[in-house]
């Protein structure tokens, strides 16, 4: 499903220059819960930031579905993140002014679907996160936890192929955090593919997989 | 094509909320500074173009009618006058006229308090002008103009209505240039010259015009003037008239033209006869009120680039967060300039509420008092109507220019707040 060959990331900063990813290969495969650990300041972020087709790496190549990404133009790049990908952040990155549901729509608007079409799957898919009744609240009036569920229904609700999560529970109580990892669960359980970013050990036990980053590099598989 | 209608949807769906759930206050802040700049774009020249406008009423109001006739350079006065106001009269298309005989002359006052002959006598110098008192009273409503005493009653004789400019109480702040009469009240006496000939006439009136012309000119009636200034015959100085609203000023004009009467007569329309000084203040006022307009839409474009700009700027993250998860920057530049549209929109129709609803009704009410003119504000529909879309358009491109710029950034970069 995934296939990373040999990326680096170079950040050039006026003559000095940062080499955060060293020739990073690996594969994914469709269906697989697999999380990338290390410590902070690993590449861990960058490398999926790469993956995940927000940014372009300096060398190397992302190979998707059989789709060749690093040659996709910024259009396609969107195009393909909306129809192909999904994201939850550390922070939920939820859009202030809009309500729960109506954040869950947006990608679902965006893809030319019917305002009921979009409330109907935004409805089931916060049914399916337990948060229907937060469905009209504004971010501003839920917890973090709910938050980051609300981003968890946004990120899936158009069955993106890959779900991307960035430390998603960094920001959470353990309760919470035990509530997103399970919801991570039930969605690989159904055959989700998972690509989840964390440095806490005690969540990775359902993971098929764990990727060791150190120093932009890959330690073991 | 479908692709823009997505964005477009999109755009509209995240702009409403942006707006709906946007600070009261500064979305009425916002709202109130484009009412402002309309009004700042409408009210000000339309208040420039009412002062002239006003002018151009009085003028054909209280002196020119639709149509004028004066004396010929270098003539006493219009020749065959008798033949003109009988062609005049005979015209179906006229509704109203009025003929003066004039001569210039001049009034001296306080001639009998005067103890020092030496010292200059108290003169000013005037068009005496003879007229039938109930004609021209009908014609330019010179009673309404009368500000102490009365108007010239035809049955009495050996009075006389002083325009107001002739003394100094009226003229003094800018009639420095003319002579003017100290004191002066009706029922003074005041000696009139004319031709090297003098009579004394009873102040009846004083009468304070909008049209300088008028205001310094003193009138008697007319068989007091024609007896004073000894005149060979008949002939008049001025004939004024209004036609029927069916025909041009132009075209009533053009029947005395073609009547060979402008070999007597300097025939001319209200338009042409508007004193130069009043057109040279009218292209003045243009130009200063198309000035002020031009400053009013940059002043609005900044203020609408840098409401957007902030906003845009402060959701940077949440812009990138967009473009992320694959909303087309296309939806989000929509968003915004759904925005700046709800700003200008809103404006606008405030404006339009406050100019029509109140600014209008209270200028008729209340004209701005003018040396001139009673100012009013001219504020024609499809004048305003240019300028909400002026607007309009300057609004959306003042908010789709930091639009774009934010939304062009980088994705990755505006996410991560870099
Ligand atoms: N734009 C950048 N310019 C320079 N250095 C960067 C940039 N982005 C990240 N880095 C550096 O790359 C390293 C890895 O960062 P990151 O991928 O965020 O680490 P992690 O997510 O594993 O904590 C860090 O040392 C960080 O300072
Ligand atoms: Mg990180």
């Amino acid at each position: 499903m995934i296939n990373v060959t040999n990326i680096t990331k170079t950040f050039k900063n006026g003559s000095v220059e940062t080499h955060v990813l060293k020739g990073i290969s690996l594969r994914i495969k469709s269906g697989e819960f697999v999380a990338i650990m290390g410590k902070s300041g690993a590449g861990k972020s960058t490398l999926m930031y790469q993956i995940s087709l927000l940014d372009h790496p300096t060398t190397g190549s992302i190979e998707i579905d059989g789709i060749n990404a690093t040659d996709l133009d910024t259009n396609a790049r969107t195009e393909f993140r909306l129809n192909q990908l999904g994201y939850i952040f550390q922070d939920y990155a939820l859009l202030p002014e809009l309500t729960a549901i109506e954040n869950v729509m947006v990608p679902l608007l965006m893809q030319g679907k019917t305002d009921d079409e979009a409330k109907r799957i935004a409805t089931d898919s916060l049914k399916k996160i337990d948060l229907l009744h937060r469905a009209d609240n504004l971010p501003s009036q839920m917890s973090g936890g709910e938050q980051q569920r609300v981003s968890i229904a946004r990120a899936v609700a158009h069955n993106p192929k890959i779900l991307f999560a960035d430390e998603p529970t960094a920001n959470l109580d353990n309760v919470s955090s035990q509530a997103v990892i399970d919801i991570f669960r039930s969605l690989h359980a159904q055959g989700q593919t998972i690509v989840m970013v964390t440095h806490e050990k005690e969540y990775t036990i359902h993971c098929d997989r764990i990727i060791r980053i150190s120093d932009g590099q890959v330690v073991t598989e | 094509m479908s692709n823009f209608r997505t964005s477009f949807k999109l755009g509209i769906f995240l702009g409403t909320k942006q707006l709906k759930r946007a600070n009261r206050s500064t979305t009425g802040l916002i709202i109130f500074i484009m009412t402002l700049t309309f009004l700042n774009l409408v009210v000000v020249s339309g208040i420039l173009v009412g002062l002239i406008v006003g002018g151009n009423n009085a003028n054909r109001d209280q002196y020119t009618g639709d149509v004028i006739m004066t004396t010929r350079a270098g003539k006493a006065d219009i020749q065959k006058s008798q033949d003109i106001l009988a062609t005049v009269r005979a015209d179906k298309n006229v509704t109203q006229y009025t003929y003066r005989f004039l001569s210039g002359g001049t009034v001296e006052a306080n001639y009998q308090t005067r103890t020092d002959f030496n010292a200059k006598a108290d003169t000013a110098g005037t068009q005496l002008t003879g007229i039938d008192a109930n004609r021209e009273n009908d014609f330019s409503h010179l009673s309404k103009q009368v500000v102490e005493g009365a108007y010239l009653d035809p049955s009495e004789s050996g009075y006389v209505v002083l325009g107001a400019n002739l003394l100094q109480r009226y003229s003094s702040s800018f009639g420095d240039g003319f002579d003017s009469l100290g004191g002066t009240y009706p029922g003074d006496r005041v000696k009139i010259t004319v031709d090297g000939k003098t009579q004394e006439f009873i102040v009846k009136g004083i009468l304070k015009s909008k049209v300088g012309d008028v205001s310094i000119r003193a009138f008697v009636t007319q068989g007091d003037f024609l007896r004073l200034a000894g005149r060979p015959s008949l002939d008049v100085n001025e004939i004024a008239l209004r036609h029927v609203p069916t025909i041009t000023d132009e075209a009533s004009k053009d029947t005395f033209v073609r009547s060979g009467f402008s070999d007597y007569a300097k025939i001319q329309t209200a338009t042409e006869a508007i004193p130069d000084f009043l057109n040279q203040i009218k292209t003045a006022f243009g130009v200063l009120g198309n000035m002020i307009g031009a400053i009013g839409i940059v002043v609005a474009s900044i203020t609408i680039f840098i409401v957007i700009f902030i906003n845009a700027v402060t959701r940077r993250k949440y812009i990138g967060i967009l473009k992320g998860i694959g909303v087309s920057p296309m939806a989000i530049q929509i968003s915004y300039l759904l925005q700046s549209m709800f700003y200008a929109v809103s404006g606008s129709i405030l404006g339009t509420l406050i100019l029509y609803g109140l600014l209008v009704p209270a200028f008729n009410a209340h004209p701005i008092n003018f040396p001139f003119s009673d100012g009013i504000l001219v504020a024609e529909p499809a004048g305003t109507a240019v300028r909400i879309v002026i607007l309009l358009i300057v609004t959306l491109i003042a908010g789709f220019i930091p639009a774009r710029m934010i939304v062009r950034k980088n994705t990755l970069d505006s996410i991560l707040g870099r």
